[in-house]
């Protein structure tokens, strides 16, 4: 073999290896050359392109409602039939840390699903998402209410997010266990009724539990709440100054401690290694657990494995409190990515998703109830909406307690808070040690944080 | 003349040519390793110096990193509630896993350095494990057995033997992934094979004449020939251990109560969930400075321990 062939070989497979690693890259929009596309669809008075168009839409959620999102999709595509929308979605563990990696890189989605307490953290970080305002004509907001939208979805009187749905706060019960312990099926359930029907059930049956919930559950649907019902006050101020005392915060974890050692929850030796995935426990899905509390948008997926037994509650809530304390929130929001090369189209879809009467009928219940007066209306004539869901929401709604402000939520004080739970749980500490460390921490948080706002 | 020329097939090139040909072979060679030198400068080069330079700031994604000098490296010892809690633990887990995969290693390659039929099967079944190292789906099978009801309590109750809770303290937790650890002494236990194999019959030969024990010939023969070996398996797994990450992530998330909160979990937790670039990378190079601070302390008593056969120094 001579050389000149033994070094264009060389450079052939070089080359071939550098396409195929540049080819790796990310996701292109299509782009081919302008075609006119004769179209005969029933959508709305815009003009639908003529380029075939990719966009990325993301969410995060279980089967079900994966499985009606990529209907909706499909439905779209009858509609719209130039853009194809990709489908991103995965479980709600480590979607936010996804998505940030992605728009710190700027390879995040074109319409992404966002979770209310993050909007503030993306939108001050990394200006992430556009302004709804600007699309005034293609998304048509009539049919929300407007409190609500702009107390959950604006920062700074811009519109960044869309409610997909009213989620509140409540109890998924397994009546056939209540019954099973000899607890009287209206029982009104406040902390201190958890805590003495609730002893009842692992009393009759050692292997069940009351309560199923993990550390992360745990700190977020039984502490802040427990807080902020005996304070009145945010569990952060506006200012970073903490909102509770020493001693509200020992009560709290006394609380705990005390659920834990009656076992009315499952021992943290063997229910916190499920940690946010606390239905995965064997004691969830062979249906030994009474209860949990969880997000309404949640509970039908959850009930899968007792429907016929399943029963909803109000959300714990003391005659004593200063607020409820129940949080009436969006499910989730949809918000266009603000890098996005199709703003308008992306704006197109979102409409569709949150307007349109067919695609409501698709969708369902599987991200809680509708945020509109007209989707609410559809389901309800088509009997979509499990009636627990309604149920919860309706009973709910008046009950709603001071909406969290954006600091409160801030998921790295949620690390404190579980460390502290896990701490007073597992018997490491005592609460008032617990508290101590946890008061300590936000403090120092807090100050890192409040630090990063001045610039 | 002719005997030389059918060498070369043939050719015959010029004085000339023949160093055209050499600078042209050195760059064909130059050519064929370019696709590794890219990767290496992108993929190590790059992010190294990088680190470097984002350590002394307080870089976090999306914002212009601001030069805060040696603040991250102080914040590290002073202000961080869980730095030494990462170092407690994953010394712990160094400290378990190292000696314990080199035991294993060497007794299985003991084991297996025998001329029996299926033994290169044996060989290779006890290696794999070595290569699925640091791989999601194994952490997730590892998690999967030892959970409270997986396949390694079903089988303990199936003899009668009572329920463990293999993932239901920090102890117990770090104890099994730090068998996930051991149980890859596959590429150990292969360099330990080769160094057995490399040590003269006639050493044991000579041994059982002058009425030496099974365990005296292996205390005196067997392990001073193989330190070059245990020398190097030491200085890579205790590399390895130092920056496992994997195997805390998925089979216990860094718990119970931060049990398992390995350094890569911690490093993990404050760039990728905390978005702190600048201290995670001060915490990064506060690993390598840690692994090479070790690393020279195992070779500078090398001196004293491992016995090389030609005399060769390191």
């Amino acid at each position: 073999m001579t050389k000149l062939p033994k070094a264009l070989i060389s450079a052939c497979i070089i080359a071939s290896m550098a396409i195929s690693f540049v080819g790796c890259g990310s996701t292109k929009i299509a782009d081919s050359s302008s075609s006119i596309v004769s179209s005969t669809q029933t959508a709305p008075a815009s003009v639908v392109p003529a380029k075939p168009l990719t966009l990325r839409f993301s969410w995060w959620g279980s089967d079900p409602r994966h499985k009606v999102t990529m209907e909706a999709i499909d439905l779209y595509k009858t509609i719209a039939p130039n853009v194809t929308i990709e489908s991103e979605y995965m479980g709600a563990d480590g979607y936010k840390d996804k998505l940030m990696t992605q728009l710190a890189s700027g390879t995040a989605p074109d319409i992404i699903q966002v979770d209310a307490p993050w909007l503030s953290d993306l939108v001050k970080q990394f200006n992430a998402f556009a302004d709804l305002d600007q699309f005034k004509s293609i998304l048509d907001t009539s049919g929300f209410d407007e409190k609500f939208v702009k107390t959950h979805g604006a920062i700074d009187n811009k519109q960044y997010g869309l409610p997909t749905g009213t989620n509140v706060m409540c109890m998924l019960l397994n009546k056939d266990i209540l019954a099973k312990a000899n607890i009287k099926s209206d029982q009104v359930w406040d902390w201190d009724t958890i805590m003495s029907e609730g002893q009842k059930v692992n009393k009759i049956d050692s292997k069940s539990y009351f309560l199923d919930m993990d550390q992360n559950a745990v700190a977020l649907l039984i502490v802040r709440p427990y807080i902020k019902q005996k304070t009145g006050k945010q569990l952060v101020n506006d200012d970073y100054t903490i909102g509770f005392d020493k001693t509200t915060l020992v009560d709290t974890l006394t609380y705990i401690k005390k659920l834990f050692d009656a076992k009315v929850i499952q021992p943290a030796a063997e229910s916190f290694m499920y940690k946010t995935v606390y239905f995965q426990n064997p004691t969830w899905v062979n249906n030994q657990t009474a209860a949990t509390i969880e997000w309404v948008s949640m509970i039908v997926a959850r009930k899968e494995g007792f429907k016929a037994s399943a029963e909803v509650s109000l959300f714990p809530i003391p005659k004593d409190a200063k607020d409820t304390a129940l949080l009436v929130r969006p499910a989730q929001l949809l918000c266009i990515n603000d890098k996005s090369a199709a703003k308008e189209e992306t704006a197109k879809f979102m409409n569709f998703f949150l307007n349109n009467k067919d695609a409501q009928l698709i969708l369902k219940d599987q991200r809680s109830v509708p945020p509109t007066e007209a989707g609410r209306k559809v389901l309800t004539d088509a009997n979509l909406i499990d009636p627990l869901v309604s149920q919860a929401v309706n009973m709910s709604v008046e009950k709603a307690g001071t909406a969290e402000n954006a600091i409160s939520s801030n998921t790295q004080l949620d690390t404190i808070m579980i460390d502290a739970v896990e701490k007073v749980a597992y018997g490491k500490s005592t609460p008032e040690v617990a508290a101590d460390d946890m008061i300590k921490q936000f403090q120092s948080k807090l100050n890192e944080l409040k630090a990063l706002t001045v610039k | 003349m002719k005997f030389r020329d059918n060498l070369n097939c043939g050719l015959n090139p010029s004085p000339s040519k023949k160093v055209v040909k050499r600078k042209f072979k050195n760059y064909t060679g130059l050519i064929y390793i370019l696709p590794w030198i890219i990767g290496f400068v992108v993929f190590q080069l790059y992010p190294f110096i990088a680190t470097l330079f984002y350590s002394f700031t307080n870089y976090s994604l999306g914002r212009v990193p601001k030069f805060i000098g040696l603040k991250n490296y102080i914040d590290m010892f002073t202000n961080d509630p869980y730095f030494f809690q990462a170092v407690k633990v994953t010394t712990i887990y160094v400290m378990m896993v190292v000696p314990l995969k080199l035991i294993f290693a060497l007794f299985i390659a003991i084991i297996l350095n025998v001329k029996i039929k299926f033994v290169n099967f044996f060989r290779t079944i006890y290696y794999i494990p070595s290569i699925l190292a640091g791989s999601v789906t194994i952490s997730i099978l590892w998690r999967a057995l030892f959970v409270n009801d997986g396949l390694v309590n079903n089988l303990l109750s199936f003899f009668h033997i009572g329920q463990i809770q293999w993932l239901g303290s920090s102890l117990m937790a770090l104890f099994t992934i730090s068998m996930l650890g051991v149980w890859q002494f596959g590429s150990s236990m292969v360099l330990f094979l080769a160094g057995l194999k490399q040590i003269p019959k006639e050493l044991y030969e000579a041994g059982k004449v002058d009425g030496a024990s099974k365990i005296r010939m292996f205390r005196i023969i067997t392990i001073p020939l193989l330190t070059p070996i245990i020398f190097f398996n030491l200085i890579m797994q205790m590399i390895n251990a130092f920056q496992e990450f994997t195997s805390a992530f998925v089979v216990t998330n860094g718990g119970p109560m931060r049990g398992t909160y390995l350094f890569g979990m911690k490093l993990y937790e404050e760039a990728f969930k905390n978005f702190k670039m600048g201290y995670a990378s001060s915490l990064s190079w506060m690993l390598f400075l840690a692994i090479m601070v070790f690393t020279l302390l195992i070779f500078k008593s090398s001196s004293s321990w491992v016995h090389y056969e030609d005399g060769g120094e390191f």
